[in-house]
């Protein structure tokens, strides 16, 4: 793992996994434009969250996420691919594609704990 | 939309005090940002003599987007202001590496529901491509910005390379960050919504 000029961390997808992520901070959208939700009326809340890593250089790591409604209530569900400052390397040295090392951070995103978590640091955000 | 870059001694005093007052108008009257002004001109000490500016204007000729470039070998914003975005990085100093700050897209002349909806306009995009195409003329190879958090997601949307460059910091209740934009690879795809950079 090492910090590039280009301001990114270089690291293997190994490396990645071994890495302990912390949640930093969450936040719901705000629309200033939105009307209000009748009472009845289906709403949807969404908004970002962020994560990182404990040691230096610190991985940074954020998604956006929406509230989806299935019919045993609700689920957090990962929106896009995730932002970050890292790239993701081949057993090579080469870099991943743009697009590859974002589509495999989304895959490691998913392995986290943030649903569970995601709940109780918004509630408490907002309360 | 017109499109005018050049220095201080490239524009006319007409284009700079126009820019001043719309600064003034985007950042402290719209946004609410705390800044030190005289007579609603809105300018600091980062602009100077060797600044670049990017100004968009309308066909009544008002100002409806700004942007200015700071080369990161002098005194720049996130270097000087927020270097605690950096998380202990060292900040650029290379011919390589600009800084765009002062970004607003913001036509005063179109009647809209909220302030924050008058960003959401092809101004935004335009006006950004152009200062990439300006900072790559003076030999800019990436972008550095102060930004809301916000702007990273929308700069992935219109098509702009971006990453941040370390996590985003908590200013004045809302995350902030530093991020780095490629300026060689660039191709916006869409026009999107607002976007809005210290």
């Amino acid at each position: 793992m090492h910090l590039s000029p280009d301001g990114l961390i270089r690291l293997t997808v190994d490396q990645l996994l071994s890495t302990h992520l912390e949640h930093l901070v969450s936040g719901v959208d705000l629309d200033p434009d939105a009307v209000p939700a009748a009472c009845g009326r289906q709403t949807s809340l969404s908004g970002y969250t962020e994560w990182i890593s404990t040691q230096d250089p610190t991985i940074s790591i954020g998604w956006d996420w929406r509230l989806q409604t299935v019919a045993a209530g609700v689920r957090w569900v990962r929106v896009g691919l995730p932002r970050s400052n890292l790239m993701l390397t081949q057993d090579t040295g080469a870099d991943a594609s743009w697009h590859g090392n974002l589509e495999i951070l989304g895959t490691v995103v998913d392995a986290l704990a943030w649903r569970e978590i995601l709940p109780q640091v918004v509630a408490a955000r907002y309360a | 939309m017109n499109i005018v870059t050049g220095t201080l001694a490239d524009l006319s005093l007409e284009i700079m005090a126009g820019v001043a007052r719309y600064r003034h108008r985007v950042f402290v009257e719209k946004l609410g940002w705390q800044l030190r002004c005289e007579n609603e001109l809105e300018y600091d000490q980062f602009d100077r003599d060797d600044t670049v500016y990017v100004v968009a204007h309308n066909r009544d000729q008002e100002v409806v987007g700004t942007a200015r470039l700071l080369p990161t070998t002098r005194p720049y914003l996130l270097d000087e202001v927020f270097p605690q975005l950096l998380h202990g990085l060292e900040p650029p100093h290379s011919p390589d590496v600009w800084e765009l700050s002062r970004f607003a897209a913001v036509d005063f002349s179109v009647q809209s529901s909220s302030p924050l909806a008058q960003f959401s306009s092809p101004i935004a995009v335009g006006l950004l491509q152009a200062a990439l195409e300006c900072a790559a003329r003076h030999g800019a190879k990436r972008f550095i910005t102060v930004s809301p958090l916000g702007v990273e997601r929308l700069l992935r949307i219109a098509g702009f390379q971006a990453h941040r460059l370390a996590p985003p910091v908590m200013v004045d209740g809302n995350p902030v960050f530093a991020c780095s934009i490629n300026c060689e690879t660039q191709r916006a795809s869409v026009a999107t919504r607002e976007l809005s950079l210290c």
